[in-house]
């Protein structure tokens, strides 16, 4: 063979290698009670991984209920503190997403979450009682916080939680700080909240919720965006063999019975994607999509009922490749 | 160029095809890692086992058999770890996090990344 085939022969094998073997970083890290892993495809300046995961602990000992000496953990202790501005800024976020979804996204739980925390609770007594309900709701309600600058007020016995929103808030501010750090492609996986950076377009799996060994539900190509799933399936308790999962339905203030199995939502902004997917688990199809109507929210939507309905808003309905046996799939308009 | 060397450029792309599916694929004679408050265990998944991996934070069973990986028993409280089920493709996970436990798959997934 003559040099000049062999040398071409040789390039195209090169090329042909290209695809594979990719130089791919990947790290993890344990904050905010979740696993976080982050992989970079594309740039980012030495470093990059730890100053995220310095965040994120930073955003973990403000945000976190169980640290006294937090933002959160202050308002709760005393009822009232003053913190930061960021702080504020996501509180405020998270009352306005409590305003638009009515109530069925709220931050201020806590005391019904730990009345639900069936681990701790002994076998005779397993489920809390109607009255227990009533008498712990009595404490919640977004209404209760009040902000006045930086300083967050909560109406006596209430308190504060921002666990359904908080790690969306903080996909996207570890994003915008990847992105100073010279990352030009990377997924943040913040224990299952996705936040995707970078212009490239991704392969999205959204876990089937009835699946068994976390089989996928559908795939979809997806760029620059979080996408976050609420669902029942992961977290859950069973007592006499009904399952009783975690997200609380506010107005009943038990785990929420909308005939959903999972909500996924997507969207630009991570805090909002994390919000709603909550809200809409509670709320069902019908009332979602009319909060996504009445307010314009700039999200998609996938909702998986427990008939094997998957129903999807008609930005997203197109690009969903559905995987699992089962179901069907519905682009809602 | 001559019919020959556009049949050993064909061969060679060939032979690098297959080195692709053979790096990328999962399955039997697959291997996971198990990480433990950051330490790494490599596993093959071929090698049916049962062990525990024992922590200050607990306990952690894991059991490898037909090709998969899972956790069959833990004491930790909400035991969502064993709701994972098994894994057995590339790029999978199942993550303990009270007792800060990963077990990934070696490999590359059918995704960039999974939603839960």
């Amino acid at each position: 063979m003559k040099r000049s085939t062999f040398l071409m022969a040789l390039l195209l094998l090169m090329l042909s290698l290209t695809g594979c073997g990719e130089q791919q970083r990947r790290e993890s890290h344990f904050a905010m009670d979740t696993y976080m892993e982050l992989t970079i495809f594309q740039g980012g300046e030495d470093g990059a991984e730890q100053a995220c995961f310095d965040l994120m602990d930073a955003y973990d000992d403000a945000l976190s209920i169980t640290n006294r000496l937090g933002d959160v953990g202050r308002i709760n202790e005393k009822g009232t503190a003053q913190v930061s501005a960021d702080t504020v800024s996501l509180i405020h976020t998270a009352l306005e997403m409590a305003r638009i979804t009515k109530g069925a996204f709220d931050p201020t739980l806590l005391p019904l979450k730990e009345l639900w925390n069936i681990a701790e609770r002994t076998e005779e007594d397993p489920l809390p009682k109607a009255a227990e309900i009533a008498s712990v709701k009595a404490f919640t309600g977004y209404e209760g916080v009040s902000v006045a600058g930086e300083t967050v007020t909560l109406q006596e016995g209430m308190g504060l939680d921002l666990g359904a929103i908080a790690k969306g808030y903080v996909a996207d501010r570890c994003a915008e700080l990847l992105l100073k750090k010279g990352v030009k492609e990377a997924i943040i996986n913040m224990g299952g909240n996705v936040r995707l950076v970078g212009q490239r377009e991704f392969n999205v799996g959204v876990i089937d919720p009835r699946g068994q060994n976390g089989t996928l539900l559908l795939t979809m190509a997806l760029s620059d965006c979080s996408i976050v799933t609420s669902g029942d399936y992961e977290r859950f308790v069973e007592v006499n063999g009904v399952r009783y999962h975690h997200i609380l339905d506010p107005e009943t203030g038990s785990p929420a019975q909308s005939g959903l199995c999972s909500v996924t939502v997507i969207g630009k902004d991570g805090a909002m994607c994390d919000a709603l997917s909550t809200a809409f688990f509670v709320l069902g199809v019908e009332d979602s999509m009319k909060i996504i109507k009445e307010h314009r929210l700039p999200v998609e939507t996938i909702f998986a009922s427990e008939d094997g309905r998957v129903a999807a808003t008609a930005g997203i309905g197109e690009k969903i490749n559905l995987k699992a046996q089962g179901y069907t799939l519905e682009v809602l308009k | 160029m001559k019919r020959g060397d556009l049949i050993t450029i064909g061969v060679i792309l060939i032979i690098a095809l297959i080195g692709i599916l053979l790096i990328t694929s999962g399955g039997e004679g697959a291997v996971a890692h198990v990480l433990v408050k950051g330490e790494s265990t490599t596993v093959n998944l071929s090698e049916e086992k049962t062990f525990s991996i024992r922590t200050e934070s607990g306990y952690n069973e894991v059991q490898i058999k037909d090709g998969a990986i899972c956790i069959i028993d833990a004491d930790c409280p909400d035991q969502a770890c064993i709701h994972q089920g098994a894994k057995s493709r590339a790029g999978e996970t199942i993550v303990c996090l009270p007792h800060e436990v990963i077990i990934r798959i070696d490999g590359a997934g059918e995704v960039d990344a999974v939603v839960e």
